[in-house]
């Protein structure tokens, strides 16, 4: 740690840039290598292609070890006696971990880190085949919940953004299998769709508060790109005729729900907009947090209307509502990503326009004729869109750029 | 700083160790304080990826008629009494205590499909795993097996061992 007080303040100064997006990852290396700045990399943060070849090969591993530790304890079932399994399962998890801790405190913190993500995998396995000596049914949902929980105290410590990613995909998973259980996805019940899409955005919105704290900070991208990919896959499929089709049979010939899917898809929905509020509240972004906390809501709030009204008799017009509803999504994301600097928003959206345009191709394949128009109309407005973007864009830089000349006279 | 990261960390791991324990305590804890029941089963072979081989198995008392009680996904408690070697179901009830007054032990299940009046149970006991390959063998005496399963005083079941004829 040096002594001036410059320099320390440049380095304090030069992470907060980093972190928002003011600088890339070399000019940032650049800087402190001028002024000496000694920096410890979080894991996952850029250190050139050296660094990120370690991560990766690191990770594989872990992979490989994670799998072959789950193999010898299957393949040696039958040797091992239950109090034998149980010390063999619970002697890989201590082993691993304390290795990773060794690693990551001697100067070794890529493999280290690798290796916490493995001892995750252990611990993931542990999980499953003590289910599998108590002869638990293989759908039993608590043991994506158990692994989930108990990887995020882990993840935190050890700043794992691997380690949060693989658990949130588990709490993703658990809230399917619970779902599933519930018979909710068999129909499915009309409040799935809603409730998927408010996991989402909960998501979206834990994020954003994650990305106001410091500490918290490294696992804002993973955890609003996991929930902004979850709520647009929820709109990509709302935008299929038979999806509406199977929810309005299932609606009309199915059992009321159990009551805990309705309490719990209520709990989420509140969460949704809880966690978006305070993103919104808690940003940096200002009057953006604030659009996006709007787009969210409004999002959740068309789906609900849709699925619990049923304004509609058939279920086309809801799929047609559904591709508008995606198109604006888009629109949605690129802007707010545009303007906040957000890559994978517009990489997100990016995706989920790519995956409507394909299934509607394929849907259409045989009848093109008479749906090419549509394609058409909806091309000439993005192209309209993107010519008035790009028009305001160099107005923009052209009043702030006679603004810096004005303010330098 | 270093130590108090160094804490933190070994806590984590810490926590995970003791979920793990937990969990084996809990399971441990119904098979050893549980009361045994012998259930008659019908298995199929699936095979889970992850976990070797095991057999599904559908018991007697999954399968209940004059059940007007629970909406899918709704927790029944289903009274069972001893008939000779085997156990059967009674009527299912939405509390514990209600079910208790008809039968000897009580299992906690979840209505997984249903009629007017017949339902499907599960118990959380319907997997068995198995020595990878031996499944087939289980599968040819399908119908004549029996399995002996710990319940204990909430309901909670665990299965203890497959009876083969």
């Amino acid at each position: 740690m040096t002594d001036d007080p410059f320099v320390a303040r440049l380095a304090a100064e030069v992470t907060e840039w980093r972190r928002e997006g003011v600088v890339d990852a070399p000019t940032t290396r650049r800087i402190r290598q001028r002024y000496g700045i000694q920096h410890q990399a979080d894991e996952g943060e850029d250190a050139g292609g050296q660094g990120r070849a370690v991560t990766v090969i690191g990770t594989l591993g872990s992979i490989l070890v994670g799998l072959g530790v789950i193999l010898f304890v299957a393949s040696n079932w039958e040797a091992i006696g239950r109090p034998g399994k149980l010390a063999l399962l619970l002697a890989f998890l201590v082993a691993f971990s304390g290795v990773a801790f060794l690693l990551r405190g001697h100067g070794h913190p890529r493999i280290g880190s690798a290796l916490v993500f493995c001892s995750q995998l252990v611990f993931g396995a542990n999980i499953f085949l003590i289910g599998q000596i108590y002869h638990v049914r293989s759908s039993e949902p608590t043991f994506l919940l158990i692994w989930a929980v108990g990887m995020i105290p882990m993840a935190y410590v050890a700043r794992s953004r691997l380690t949060a990613f693989v658990s949130i995909l588990a709490l993703l998973g658990w809230y399917a299998m619970l779902l599933s259980d519930w018979g909710a996805l068999s129909g499915p019940h009309p409040l799935v769709a809603p409730s998927f899409l408010a996991f989402g955005l909960a998501l979206v919105g834990f994020g954003g508060v994650f990305a106001a704290f410091q500490r918290t900070e490294p696992f804002a991208v993973v955890t609003r790109v996991v929930g902004l990919a979850t709520a647009f896959f929820v709109v990509f499929l709302l935008t299929f005729v038979e999806v509406w089709r199977s929810a309005g049979h299932a609606a009309s010939t199915g059992q009321p729900p159990v009551t805990a899917f309705v309490v719990t898809a209520v709990l989420v929905l509140v969460a949704a907009v809880v966690a978006n509020l305070a993103s919104a509240l808690w940003s940096r972004s200002g009057s953006l947090a604030w659009i996006e906390m709007i787009g969210s809501v409004c999002l959740v709030a068309i789906t609900l209307v849709m699925v619990l009204v049923a304004p509609f008799g058939s279920p086309e017009p809801y799929a047609l509502l559904f591709h508008v509803v995606a198109l604006g999504a888009v629109i949605w994301a690129v802007l707010l990503g545009v303007a906040t600097g957000r890559e994978s928003l517009v990489n997100l959206s990016l995706v989920l326009f790519g995956l409507v345009v394909m299934a509607r191709y394929f849907d259409f394949f045989g009848t093109l004729s008479n749906k090419s128009i549509g394609f058409i109309g909806a091309g000439v407005l993005l192209l309209v869109g993107g010519f008035v973007l790009e028009r305001s864009r160099r107005f923009l830089l052209a009043q702030s750029h006679s603004l810096e000349v004005s303010n330098a006279n | 700083m270093r130590t108090k990261s160094s804490i933190g960390f070994w806590l984590a791991a810490a926590c995970q160790v003791l979920i793990v324990l937990t969990y084996v305590g809990i399971k441990e804890w119904t098979m050893r304080s549980g009361r045994d029941v012998v259930l008659a089963t019908r298995p199929v072979d699936p095979r889970d990826v992850f976990r070797g081989d095991y057999v599904t198995l559908a018991y007697e008392v999954s399968r209940l008629d004059r059940c007007w009680i629970g909406v899918v996904g709704e927790d029944v408690y289903v009274p069972l009494r001893s008939q000779g070697e085997k156990w059967v179901a009674g009527y299912p009830a939405r509390t514990y205590a209600e079910a208790a007054g008809q039968g000897e032990v009580v299992m906690v299940g979840k209505v997984n499909n249903r009629t007017t009046d017949q339902c499907n149970v599960i118990y959380g006991i319907e997997s068995y795993y198995v020595p990878q390959g031996t499944g087939a063998a289980i599968e040819r005496v399908r119908g004549q097996l029996h399995v002996r399963v710990a319940v204990d005083g909430f309901g909670n079941a665990v299965i203890k061992e497959l009876i083969m004829p």
